[in-house]
């Protein structure tokens, strides 16, 4: 286990490229390793002042692209030669709290923004100019976003929100409201199966501890049997297989296998306290690690296989 | 005309009419099918009126007002009347409905002439027409995609790029999002969304407004006052801009039903010095219960308390708590706008629900339409399309043709769409069942089946198949397949494309049906001596 420290310094959001270089979001700005161990400040020029707080982080899917977001903006980071490009959002400024980037974005160049209070805002053009789309959003404070990987075929986006997940089967211009059960319950998370187009399956971790699974891409959704939570927040998901999940709760982290089963079993369960995000890779082919970011600034890495 | 009045008994009534109804569908039905034929119409009275040209089945029945054959008249005023009402139900299905009315009344004068009992036939025509439209009803597939939703805008309209800007614009905005259709500068369709809840009504401005008033005013994070208050007093203002700033917003938007010239200067004092920005704008609605609906809307999306003088509110009594909020707001001189309230979302599900919940249950079009239209506001996104003609009688008639195509189109997205070309009309025949206990029954049956294959029948003949020898080939295919016209072959309709709103499909088969049966039970026709010309509608 390896930790980066700093006081009073939360980790909001972890990325990880397609060439294994992970992106930490924190209070104090964003922060790069190579392996998870060893984290480097980058000075980012968010433009506006305030706090540099990168509170959402997204990496292209293939590429060497990664989106960070803070308070009014975006930044467009080339892991490369690491150039970056900040583009503002309309105002009034907005809180970004969430972003996705198409699986065809070399392609499409398409990028998604959830606000903390404005809904969603789209680009078509890699993160250059922003336009809000929130048709049918009801609820305009975004916890978090998901993309299918079948992006460019089915143009499904799902977003959390306070009260509940919403979908969108247009690239995330208009939105629907999803039968949601829990009475309406605050949504920390999604996840969504690597294998959407064949089992369809996407996941919402609630504030009171419930996992709901939909397999009709995210027009309904059940409640995941099986899975003690003991009432935590769900605060973190990550599928890292089809139906292997990786859940972060507010005091420790679970690996589910086979999820989608009656009797999903828990492999592992670590007891880790403050988790608010946590991300999974596979450095080599079998093997997957969680690295999770905690409210106390804490980055750990976990082999879990 | 006629010296006098009088009275006219069967069979020689039924003769008469039968030749008017005849004439009437025969000038509709070349506009059925995707390549309609157009019917030039010369204007009823004026001079340097241009001819009309048109294809839509319920504008060319409306342009007939009277025919010269005063004893077929009456004939081919009901289908007037008939068409006319279909086309402001549904707006679409016209011509399909007339040709369909026409095989009925056709088949079952001949049965009544031949001794049938009209009023047994009736009875058998209108419980088929109930299975029929359950058998289309059970056809229905959602319409879903921007693909879709062109393919039936343009089976509708017959203009690619009429069709192209609504497939786009419904598949953004949904059955229920707001469409303002316009006239545009620049020749051809364009189309724009606009963010939000969006309401006519313009800025308010003073008696004598000065230059430096602007016409359009855009506010962040900006407190509402929702009220219908008649404000006089400037002191009035004041509570409500404290209020403002206990609040922390940085901006005030006054909804009111009228400022006067005094209480508008502290507003436009306040704005110049950059010390609280804001601006007033009339309460939206015409009729009282629009204005309350809309103070409700208002309150919902922005988490604010409408203050109406009924329960004798008053704006020097304000409190911070009444406030809505909201992230952006604009005016200009035309319209005002709301994005991104402040509500509690959950409160705005509920209303949302409410409303589509009563929509559901109502049957007055013009309620439902302003239900609508209040659903689509509190989701928040309304589109503009903007049609420019090369004259100004081009722009009109786009426009309406237009508004038409989206009225359908949205009817298709919450009925659901069946394959076109008739091909949905023939798959229902089986709806009348072949054998019947009495002759009356079996002619009804016989009369529906004939009736189905008529709009196939009218598609075929207007493209210049033989209508006999394609309906022979269809029957051999399966269910659903059909002349795809546009590609002259015969083709799985859904797979093509090729569809139809469900429900414009049952009005047409309701107004057919229903009207065939009451038109087949009259004994009697009575003619005046100066006949009426049918101006209304």
């Amino acid at each position: 286990m390896n930790e980066e420290r700093d006081e009073y310094d939360p980790v909001y959001a972890l990325a990880a490229t397609s060439q294994g270089t992970l992106f930490a979001g924190r209070r104090s700005g964003l922060f790069r390793s190579g392996d998870g161990v060893a984290w480097a400040s980058l000075p980012v020029d968010l433009l506006i002042g305030r706090e540099p707080s990168i509170t959402a982080l997204a990496g292209a899917p293939a590429g060497d692209v990664v989106f960070a977001g803070g308070y009014g903006c975006v930044v467009r980071l080339t892991t490369g030669d690491m150039q970056q490009r900040v583009s503002v959002l309309p105002r009034p400024l907005p809180l970004v709290t969430a972003l996705v980037v198409s699986p065809d974005y070399a392609r499409d160049g398409v990028v998604l923004a959830g606000t903390a209070e404005d809904g969603v805002f789209r680009s078509t053009d890699r993160g250059e100019r922003w336009t809000p789309w929130n048709i049918g959003l009801l609820d305009h404070h975004i916890i978090d976003l998901a993309i299918s990987p079948m992006f460019a075929v089915d143009e499904t986006v799902f977003a959390a929100t306070e009260t509940g997940v919403f979908f969108s089967i247009n690239g995330g211009r208009s939105w629907r409201t999803s039968a949601f059960p829990s009475d309406n319950d605050p949504v920390q998370c999604l996840a969504v199966s690597s294998g959407l187009a064949y089992d369809v399956a996407v996941y919402a971790g609630t504030e009171s501890g419930a996992l709901l699974i939909s397999r009709d891409q995210g027009r309904s959704w059940r409640t995941a049997t099986g899975i003690a939570t003991g009432g935590q927040p769900i605060n973190a998901l990550a599928c890292v297989a089809d139906t292997t999940l990786i859940i972060g709760l507010a005091d420790r982290l679970l690996l589910i296998d086979d999820v989608l089963s009656p009797h999903p079993g828990v492999i592992r369960e670590i007891h880790h306290p403050g988790i608010t995000t946590l991300v999974g890779v596979a450095p080599t082919p079998g093997a997957l690690v969680a690295i999770i970011g905690g409210a106390d600034g804490r980055i750990n890495r976990w082999r879990l296989r | 005309m006629f010296r006098r009045p009088h009275i006219l008994f069967q069979p020689a009534a039924r003769r008469h009419f039968l030749r008017g109804a005849q004439r009437m569908v025969a000038v509709l039905r070349p506009t059925l099918g995707p390549f309609p034929r157009g019917v030039l119409v010369m204007p009823e009275r004026g001079i340097g009126r241009e001819p009309e040209w048109l294809d839509s089945g319920g504008l060319i029945a409306r342009r007939m007002v009277q025919l010269a054959d005063a004893y077929a008249d009456p004939g081919a005023m009901f289908v007037r009347h008939m068409v006319w009402r279909l086309h402001e139900d549904v707006g679409d299905g016209t011509a399909t409905a007339a040709v369909m009315f026409l095989e009925l009344l056709e088949q079952g004068m001949r049965y009544v002439a031949a001794g049938g009992d009209p009023a047994l036939l009736r009875r058998h025509l209108l419980s088929m027409t109930e299975s029929i439209c359950a058998a289309l009803a059970a056809q229905a597939m959602p319409l879903e995609g921007r693909q879709q939703m062109m393919n039936v805008a343009e089976s509708i309209c017959s203009d690619s790029s009429i069709a192209t800007a609504l497939g786009e614009v419904f598949a953004i905005i949904g059955a229920e999002g707001c469409l303002d259709v316009q006239s545009g500068l620049r020749p051809g369709v364009e189309r724009e969304y606009v963010e939000g809840m969006v309401y006519e009504s313009a800025l308010m401005s003073p008696r004598f407004p000065s230059d430096d008033i602007p016409r359009s005013i855009e506010l962040e994070r900006a407190a509402l006052v929702i009220s219908d208050l008649e404000v006089g007093s400037p002191r009035d203002i004041l509570p409500a801009m404290e209020a403002a700033l206990a609040v922390e917003a940085q901006a005030l938007v006054l909804i009111a039903d009228r400022l006067s010239d005094e209480a508008h200067s502290v507003l436009e004092v306040n704005r110049r010095r950059g010390a609280l920005p804001s601006f007033a704008v009339r309460v939206p609605g015409l009729r009282r219960d629009e204005q309350i609906a809309a103070l409700e809307d208002i309150a919902a999306l922005t988490g604010g308390t409408p203050l109406r003088r009924e329960s004798g509110a008053s704006l020097a009594a304000v409190t911070p708590d009444q406030l809505g909020r909201v992230r952006r707001a604009w005016a200009n001189t035309t319209h005002f706008g709301l994005a991104r309230g402040g509500g509690e979302p959950r409160a705005l599900r509920s209303r949302v629900d409410a409303l589509r919940c009563a929509f559901e249950i109502v049957d007055n079009p013009s309620i439902r339409r302003d239900l609508q239209q209040r659903i689509g506001r509190l989701t928040g996104g309304a589109a503009v399309v903007r049609i420019c003609g090369a004259t100004a009688a081009e722009t009109s008639a786009r426009i309406a043709l237009t508004q038409r195509t989206a009225d359908v189109l949205r009817s298709a997205l919450r009925s659901g769409v069946a394959p076109g070309g008739g091909a949905a009309l023939l798959v229902s025949r089986p709806a009348a069942p072949a054998v019947g206990i009495d002759s009356a029954e079996r002619a009804a049956c016989l009369m529906w089946r004939r009736a189905l294959a008529a709009p196939a029948r009218v598609i075929a003949a207007n493209a210049g198949y033989d209508d006999d020898a394609m309906i022979n080939t269809l029957d051999s295919l399966p269910a659903g397949y059909g002349l795809d016209v546009r590609s002259g072959g015969l083709t799985d309709m859904r797979c093509a494309g090729v569809l139809d709103s469900v429900d414009v499909l049952i009005a047409a088969v309701r107004t057919a049906g229903g009207s065939a049966a009451l038109v087949l039970t009259i004994e009697a026709q009575v003619y005046r001596r100066s006949p009426p010309v049918s101006v209304a509608p």
